[in-house]
């Protein structure tokens, strides 16, 4: 009751989004510095994408503790998008007759572009789910490995070969931190934690926070796709079970062929 | 100094509303803006026209009548300044100059450039009062306040309810009204009794008037001419959040073991 009272308010609904924001970009941290174990080799970070799945194994089970933390990304996910759609929907009938002169004074890009980069990030978000952790969509040689997990390594050299998909993952890291630049700094200002004593602080963290996120993420792309990362070697001991009939070796010459 | 102006004129709540463009010639670059206005009032008279209806009190930037948006900006050009404190020599000679009223869904328009805007009186009626004794009046320094708190009750007291707020808000929020009004009470001691009631009595009341909600874009505080601060609304909404989630409703009776 008490909860649907606060939800009910626009103040409610805006520190959902704060919360379930915060959550996001926890989740975006970790899966950043996850991501520049590809520097350590593929052995370090196939084998941290598999501690993944086994850490708390005793206790949940083989991905078991991996798909907790789905889920609870899954409802902030939901979360986040339902009470800004509401927010907006809002807004939007608080204004029914628009300026004819419209002129901005105060706000920034990244305020204003919210609506745009937010719908942008969830096609992203889909398009990359099922790229590198379903495998549905296989633009380019992907395989996984004998417990069922995508060789993370391998995946992710090959996806990077191609041009149009590592500008692709740049310009959507690009669109991501310039939604956390305005959305970090939001964030405190939502759930009341800001203040003109700490707002510098504030806007400093957020400020660095989007611009450390964007160069860890696109270091990836375009340092494999610059030929900085190594190859993967095909034959590197490890069995792994091809989901493509065609040798991999010829497929990685080709991926260099077709990007030249 | 020569003004084209664009002016919506609006008949009445129900009329069709439309720009309608007026030639103001020979304006001294030193007089107000609403001085401007009552100079093409008076032509228009003596042609026997409307003359344009807005709102205007005081006329020395306090009484929080004047409401309309100049060429985007609510109040016009400048800041801390309302629009009868704005002069013509903040404009151009022959500049093209939009008047629109300000643009609400809680705030409807009256005729031209006058909006309703008793949504604010009744979002105070709401919670923006406090309880003090009818008995004889009480020794002023009985209750000591430190200078600090009372000055930053002072800044959000400044608040003169124009709406300018809501008129610059890409929402049509009225958050920093909202959020001052609050606070200026719930800083003082003698606002603390009623403090939860009063947020969640005043932004319920805010949220049915069909205000819009925050996004955090702080062009209220760039338009507000006495230069509130957002941080009030984040104050706000941290003692809303406190007052529906953690205060306990009810917790006088008797209870059961079993």
């Amino acid at each position: 009751m008490r909860l649907l009272k606060f939800y009910q308010s626009s103040i409610g609904k805006k520190i959902v989004a704060a919360v379930t924001g915060a959550i996001l970009f926890l989740f975006l941290v970790a899966h950043m510095l996850g991501n520049l174990k590809i520097y350590s080799g593929a052995e370090k970070i196939d084998a941290y994408s598999l501690h993944l799945r086994t850490f708390m194994e005793g206790f949940f089970g083989f991905g078991g503790f991996l798909w907790i933390a789905r889920v609870v990304l899954l409802v902030a996910v939901v979360l986040h998008i339902t009470s800004v759609v509401l927010l907006i929907r809002q807004n939007r009938q608080a204004r029914p007759i628009r300026y004819r002169r419209k002129r901005r004074f105060a706000t920034s890009i990244a305020a204003l572009s919210m609506i745009l980069t937010g719908p942008w990030i969830l096609v992203y978000i889909v398009l990359h789910i099922l790229q590198f952790t379903t495998g549905t969509l296989q633009p380019t040689p992907f395989k996984e490995t004998p417990q069922g997990i995508g060789a993370v390594y391998f995946n992710l050299w090959n996806a990077f070969q191609v041009w149009w998909i590592a500008a692709l993952y740049v310009v959507s890291m690009a669109f991501i931190c310039l939604h956390l630049y305005h959305g970090l700094w939001s964030m405190f200002q939502s759930v009341g934690w800001n203040n003109p004593d700490r707002n510098r602080n504030v806007r400093l963290f957020a400020t660095i926070s989007s611009i450390a996120l964007f160069l860890g993420f696109s270091s990836v792309p375009v340092l494999v796709w610059a030929d900085v990362v190594p190859p993967p070697a095909g034959q590197d001991g490890t069995v792994v079970v091809e989901k493509v009939g065609v040798e991999s070796p010829a497929l990685v010459a080709e991926g260099q062929d077709s990007r030249d | 100094m020569k003004y084209t102006l664009h002016i919506w004129r609006q008949e009445s709540p129900s009329a069709k509303g439309d720009f309608v463009s007026y030639i103001v010639d020979d304006i001294s670059p030193d007089s107000s803006f609403l001085e401007m206005m009552d100079l093409l009032n008076e032509q228009l008279i003596a042609k026997g026209e409307d003359p344009v209806t807005f709102d205007s009190d005081c006329r020395e930037g306090i009484c929080g009548s004047c409401s309309m948006v100049i060429d985007g900006r609510a109040h016009g050009p400048g800041h801390g300044c309302t629009t009868c404190e704005v002069r013509m020599r903040s404009f151009r000679d022959g500049d093209h100059i939009y008047i629109e009223p300000f643009r609400s869904a809680a705030f409807p328009l009256i005729k031209d450039l006058m909006v309703d805007r008793s949504a604010f009186d009744r979002i105070i009626e709401s919670g923006g009062y406090v309880t003090v004794h009818s008995g004889p009046k009480p020794e002023p320094n009985s209750l000591p306040i430190p200078h600090a708190v009372a000055e930053h009750a002072m800044d959000a007291a400044e608040c003169i309810g124009c709406g300018a707020c809501v008129a610059a808000c890409p929402n049509g929020a009225a958050m920093l009204f909202t959020s001052a009004k609050i606070s200026h009470l719930g800083l003082l001691p003698q606002g603390e009794p009623e403090h939860d009631t009063r947020v969640v009595g005043m932004v319920h009341q805010m949220e049915q008037e069909g205000f819009g909600a925050c996004t955090n874009h702080a062009e209220c505080q760039d338009a507000c001419p006495k230069g509130i601060s957002i941080s009030f609304i984040s104050r706000m909404n941290r003692a809303f959040a406190k007052a529906t989630l953690r205060e306990p409703d009810q917790r006088r009776g008797t209870m059961s073991n079993q």
